[in-house]
Order: structure tokens, then sequence, then C-alpha cells
């Protein structure tokens, strides 16, 4: 075991943003912490960098607690922060030489571990453009750089992906992948997730500061493969026709959201015709109705009955 | 690195002094050093004898003639009758101090030394004129015996007031001139030495009596030392160099402590902390990073100010160390400020600084103009940074030494010395 944390607490004044969790990281997964945004996700992953004090619980690495000697993590450790950690007046190249330094890397060795960093995130051409005049894809590229620079053999990196472009996420999700590859354990915390299903071999999902479910993929799925979930659009919004489905028999969760509804019901249990019914009943057009393969999207709204992005 | 990209920085901490210091030390060439126009002076004058005394004394040298048979009877009483009429102490007060056209632009007040030394120093006036003792005595005896007793008049001017200074010492000598060929007095005393058969002899020496004894010595006044001489005026350029320099350095303390909490906000701080880094790294390179700017600032204004207006800062054996220390001073504010900033979470303390406190200390510490005239804020600018390095670059303009501005350095090293016991109290109790 990588990093192993248990009953880990941190509060701000009344404010529980993280209670009572345990969290193992295994070496070479990418270990995906899933919640909305307030879930206590970067709470999480500071304590587990050593970078803010657990209220309460212990973390080791290797066996060794950091709270005793933050060293033992850190010098182990590459962080890729959600705010674009960079000095925006300095060119990507200087940035990476001076975060470069701080790992006492230095002459050839340093130049060589830029060269391969910028190779990696495809910014050997505008290296030497300050960071303030580059797009969020680009900026967000350079601050995961920053991080590779001493050779990490974990890498943390908090929503990574937020506000970019699709292609510079998708090149972003593949270096994931390519640095993981490459041996580094990766921890990975979004609130996308696409990003996450995509990514992650476990998953934590958590939310108001709680685990509230972990496992793979497949795991997290089958908590609600008892279910199945039948997403539809209305002509019109209609409180008369969600209150019907409500009260539907085997009918475990209805969200409304304008005129998509999503209804999470008991499998094969013949919910449709039911439906149907319902929508005649209520004067409601159905202008389209599916049955769902199941998402984490779904594990989220079955466990929390909210969506990800509530 | 950052900082000098920071052009608003630059701007602040380069551009400003140099631009300021060029439109004040033009709009102030006039009522500095070697100016035109002057404004009202106000000198002490410092009688060192008793005017009662001196009279007594003439009037016992003219009975102890009369009783020597030198002086007859009828003439020695028209001599005595004279005496009042010679007190050219009151003649310098109320016909030269006291002309309606000098009262206009210069006023005395009698002091005694060092009351007047003092008011020198805190620049409340312009000269003090001491008058030696047995002025009056001397004065008839070389007007009226062929004697030479030498009359020195000592006028001690404040080097801040070139033209002022130069004026007062003008009047004197025009009053000691007067005196020396005899205008006030001549006439009656020779008639008298005559009449006395001393008239022969006292044509002789009249040359002689007329050309050397008497004189109006003149000195400048340093601010602390009343007994050095030869000091240098200073004028609007070198002083404005010199106080917009060190205004604007303060704002490179305040810079630095902006980037602390700029880098706790674009975590740049916690990627340095993950790196291992750790607090006192981090205030280390503050405070090391800030010192460097200084220097580097303060050097650039310094030639600027050199090539542009050909100003000499002084003896670089005194210049040096004064910059070094006034840059560690300013390392150790950012210090300061940067733990207070990183304590609080947010930058309200270099605010705070830059707006209330430069402004302040600018203020009392002389940037803005001299504060010498203002007791209680020359007293608290000078236990400022900027106004305890005006005091020190311009005594070392003035020509003073390493050694003269021994205090100044002191009070820089205190600061520091305050600034780092304070700054590490505080960031110990800052959380990484």
């Amino acid at each position: 075991m990588l990093i192993q944390a248990s009953n880990l607490k941190k509060y701000y004044k009344k404010v529980k943003a993280v209670d009572d969790i345990d969290i193992e990281v295994r070496e070479g997964e990418i270990l995906g912490i899933l919640g909305p945004n307030g879930a206590g996700k970067s709470t999480t992953i500071s304590m587990l960098s050593s970078l803010i004090k657990p209220d309460g619980g212990k973390i080791c690495f290797k066996g060794t607690d950091i709270s005793k000697d933050p060293g033992v993590i850190r010098k182990t450790l590459g962080i890729v922060p959600q705010d674009v950690a960079l000095y925006p007046d300095l060119s990507a190249l200087e940035n990476l030489k001076f975060f470069g330094r701080l790992y006492r890397l230095r002459g050839e060795e340093l130049d060589g571990r830029i060269e391969e960093v910028l190779d990696l995130l495809g910014l050997n051409g505008r290296a030497r453009d300050r960071i303030k005049h580059y797009s969020g894809g680009m900026k967000r590229r350079v601050n995961i750089g920053a991080a590779l620079l001493h050779h990490p053999e974990i890498l943390i990196m908090d929503e990574p992906t937020v506000g970019i472009d699709p292609q510079s996420r998708n090149h972003i999700l593949e270096t994931v992948k390519q640095l993981n590859s490459k041996g580094i354990t990766i921890i990975y915390t979004s609130h996308y997730m696409e990003e996450v299903e995509f990514l992650c071999d476990r998953i934590y999902v958590m939310d108001h500061g709680r685990i509230i479910a972990s496992g793979t993929k497949e795991e997290l799925k089958a908590l609600i493969s008892k279910d199945e979930t039948i997403e539809m659009q209305v002509d019109r919004a209609d409180e008369r026709f969600t209150a019907k489905l409500k009260g539907l028999i085997d009918v475990k969760h209805v969200d409304e959201n304008g005129d998509r509804i999503t209804v999470i019901s008991n499998k094969n249990s013949g919910i449709l015709s039911r439906i149907f019914e319902a929508a005649l009943e209520n004067g409601v057009n159905l202008k389209s109705i599916q049955i769902k393969v199941p998402t984490l999207e779904d594990v989220f709204l079955y466990l929390t009955g909210r969506g990800l992005r509530d | 690195m950052v900082s000098l990209k920071d052009r608003k920085s630059l701007v602040i901490t380069l551009l400003m002094p140099a631009v300021l210091t060029t439109i004040l030390g033009f709009a102030f060439s006039g009522v500095m050093g070697g100016s035109a126009s002057i404004g009202e002076a106000k000198i002490a004058v410092v009688e060192m004898g008793s005017r009662q005394e001196d009279m007594a004394r003439i009037k016992k040298a003219i009975e102890d003639a009369a009783a020597r048979g030198l002086i007859k009877e009828e003439l020695r009483d028209e001599i005595l009758d004279l005496v009042p009429e010679t007190d050219f102490q009151d003649i310098l007060y109320t016909e030269v101090l006291g002309n309606s056209e000098v009262k206009k632009f210069l006023t005395y007040e009698i002091m005694d030394r060092d009351k007047a030394i003092q008011a020198l120093e805190r620049g409340e006036i312009t000269a003090v004129v001491v008058i030696p003792e047995k002025f009056l005595y001397n004065t008839f005896l070389n007007l009226a015996m062929p004697f030479k007793n030498p009359v020195e008049i000592e006028v001690i001017k404040h080097p801040n007031y070139t033209l002022k200074g130069g004026m007062v010492e003008g009047i004197l000598r025009g009053f000691t001139d007067a005196l020396a060929a005899g205008i006030i007095a001549k006439n009656t005393l020779l008639e008298a030495a005559i009449e006395n058969n001393v008239g022969e002899k006292a044509y002789e020496g009249l040359e002689s009596i007329t050309r050397d004894i008497f004189n109006v010595r003149v000195r400048e006044i340093d601010f602390r030392r009343t007994t050095e001489e030869g000091r240098k005026p200073i004028s609007s350029f070198q002083y404005y160099a010199v106080g917009m320099a060190v205004m604007f350095i303060l704002y490179a303390a305040s810079d630095g402590a902006h980037y602390a909490i700029d880098e706790v906000r674009n975590s740049t701080y916690s990627r340095v902390l993950l790196a291992n880094a750790g607090l006192f790294r981090i205030f280390a390179s503050r405070f090391i990073s800030t010192t460097l700017f200084t220097l580097i600032q303060v050097t650039i204004l310094m030639l600027y100010s050199k090539l542009a207006f050909r100003i000499e800062w002084g003896p670089p054996s005194g210049v040096m160390p004064l910059t070094m220390l006034l840059a560690v001073a300013i390392g150790g504010l950012s210090v300061l400020l940067s733990s207070i900033n990183l304590r609080l979470k947010d930058n309200r303390a270099s605010l705070v600084f830059q707006a209330v406190f430069i402004q302040f200390s600018a203020l009392v510490g002389g940037s803005f103009f001299p504060v010498g005239s203002v007791p209680i804020m020359k007293a608290i600018g000078g236990m400022t940074v900027n106004g305890a390095a005006l005091e020190g670059y311009l005594k070392l303009m003035r020509g003073y030494q390493l050694s003269d501005i021994a205090g100044v350095l002191s009070t820089l090293a205190v600061v520091t010395a305050v600034c780092f016991t304070a700054g590490t109290y505080i960031a110990s109790g800052v959380r990484e």
C-alpha cells in the first residue's frame, strides 16, 4: 500500500469539510475521487499531500506517518492544483526552471527534464511565451509539467481539466494515461464522471465530506444493477405528471430538470407502460424515452438523490 | 525575477522616483542651495559679553587716561558724554538689523548661545550671529587708540539655507566694513585724540586699524555637530534625488509582501512548500530578493541622478555601507510584512503599509520637504527607514564621512533587527 489514510477529519469552523474518511492508494493505479463541488475532494488531497494537517486521523506513506515526516511524501509527490499554480509574468520555460531548481535539479539534468516535459505536453513551440498570454488549456498543461520535472512516484491531479477546451482536455486525459503507463501512481479528482470513468481503476465517491461509495467502476455500477434508469423528454414540465411518477410502485427516484425527467426504478418492473399511462392521464406528450446503461452519474444520483453538477 | 517583469512595480520603484526627482528638483531649485528666491530669514544674535560692562570698561579707560593726565578734565567729560553714542551694538540692532528695508526679509532675536545653536539645528533659524566678548570695548579702543584688538563677529549658517545665510553674512560684512572705515565714530574720536596729543600716532596707525581688525568669520552648521566647518550646501536636485529614492524603495518592501500573498492565491506557495522548501527558505528568499532589488533600485536612481543632474552622493566609503544597510532594512521590512500577510492570509498588511505608512513615513521622514523646522516630525522621521537614510545620504553629500553617520546606521540596524524579530515571531504562527 502506497498511502493509507484512516479516520481523516478536517473542519473549517463548524463546517465538516472532511468527515471521518478512509482512503487507500495502491501502487501503479489511477485512483479517482469523484464528487460535486464542495464535496471535500480538494481538502482530502491537500491532507494526503501533507499540505494541510488533518484535525483527526492518520496518513501513512509506505508505512511512515506523514504528520511526523512530511518530507517523506513530498519528495516523491507531484501535485497539479485545481488553480494554475504558475507565475503568470514568467514564461513556461522560466516557470519550469524555477520549480525544477526547487527540487535541486541543475544544469543539463534540469534542461533535459524541461525538454522531456515540454515534449510530453506538446508545448515546445511556445515555451518562451509568458504564461499570462497562454490559453486556459496551455496553462493547465504547463501546470501539469511543473509537477513532473522531478519524476514523481505519485501524481495528484485536482480537477486538472476545469474550464478548458475539449481538445486540451483530451490531450490531458491521454497524458494521464501515458504517465500511468510509465508507472506513476495517480490520484485524480473531478466532478466530471466521464473523466473518472475513462481514467480510473478505482473510485471514491464523495459527498458532504464523506465517502459514500468506493470500488471499481463495475463495483459501483453494480450498486444500481437492480435498477434501471429511464430518461425522457416531455413537451412541457408538469407537476402533476412528476408527482404521479413519484407515486408509481417500483419507482425509487425521480429527477426533473426542465423538460427532461430521469426515473430510477426496479429493473424489469414493466414501468414503461405505466409511464405512458401517466403521461396520457395528465395530457403530457413524450417527445423521447430511453432506458439508459448505468453510468457513475447514475450511481451518484442513486446514492445522493442529486446530480454531480447540481 | 518576477518583480522585474512586473511593469507596474517597475514603474513605481524606478520611473516614478526618477520623474519626481526631476520635477521637484526643478520646482524647488529656487528655494534651496544657490537659488534666487528666498523668503523671510530669521536669525539669532548671541551676545557673548555684556554691553553694560563694556561701557563701564570704556568709561574706566577714559577716567584712567584723564587721571594720568593724558586727557584734560573738560575733554574727559565731553568724551564721556559721547560714549553712549559709540554703542555699536545698539547701532547694529537699530540702524542695521532694524532698518525698515532689512526688516522686510530679516528678523532677529537675541538668544543665549546654546538655545541659538539648537534652534539652528532644528532649522528654525537661518543663521546665528555671535557678537564676541568685549566687542564694544575693543571696538572703541580700535577706533580711539592706535591699538589693534581683533574683533571677530561669527556667522554660523545652516547649510540648507545657503542664500539666506549669505545675505546675513553680507549685511554683517557691510556693518563691520562701516566700522572699519570709521564712518560711525572716527571723526569724534580722532578729534579727541588730537586734542590729547595722540593724534599723530592715531593717524599713523589708522590704515592698519581699518584693514585687519574687523572680521566676519563665516561657517556652516550641521544638524548635530556645531563645531565642524566647510560643509557643502544641498541643492534641490540632491535633496529630492535622495528623498524620492528613499521613499520609493519602501514600495519594494510592500511589493515583496504582495507577492507573498499572490503566491498563496495562485497556489505557487503550495507548490513551493511541496517541493520541501519550508517556511525558512521562503522567508529567506523574500529577504534576499527584496534586498537585492532595493540595491539595484537605489543604484539605478543614483546613476540616473548622476547622469541627469551631476549629483554626487558622497564618498563611496560612506554611501556603500549606508546603501547596503538600507537595502537590508527594506528586506527586513518585507519579511515582516510578508509574515503578517501570510498569517492573515490576505494582503491587508502590505496594502495599509502602502496606502498609509509609506505616505506618513515619507512626510515625516522629509521626502516631500525638509522637516528640520518641525521638531516633532524630525524626531519621528529620524526613526523611520526613509527618514534615517535621507539624513545619512544628505550628510554624506555635505561632506561628512562614514563615522559621522553612525547614528543613522544604528537606526537602520535597529529597524532591521526589530523587523526580523517581529517577522520571525509572526511567521512562527504561519501554518503551512
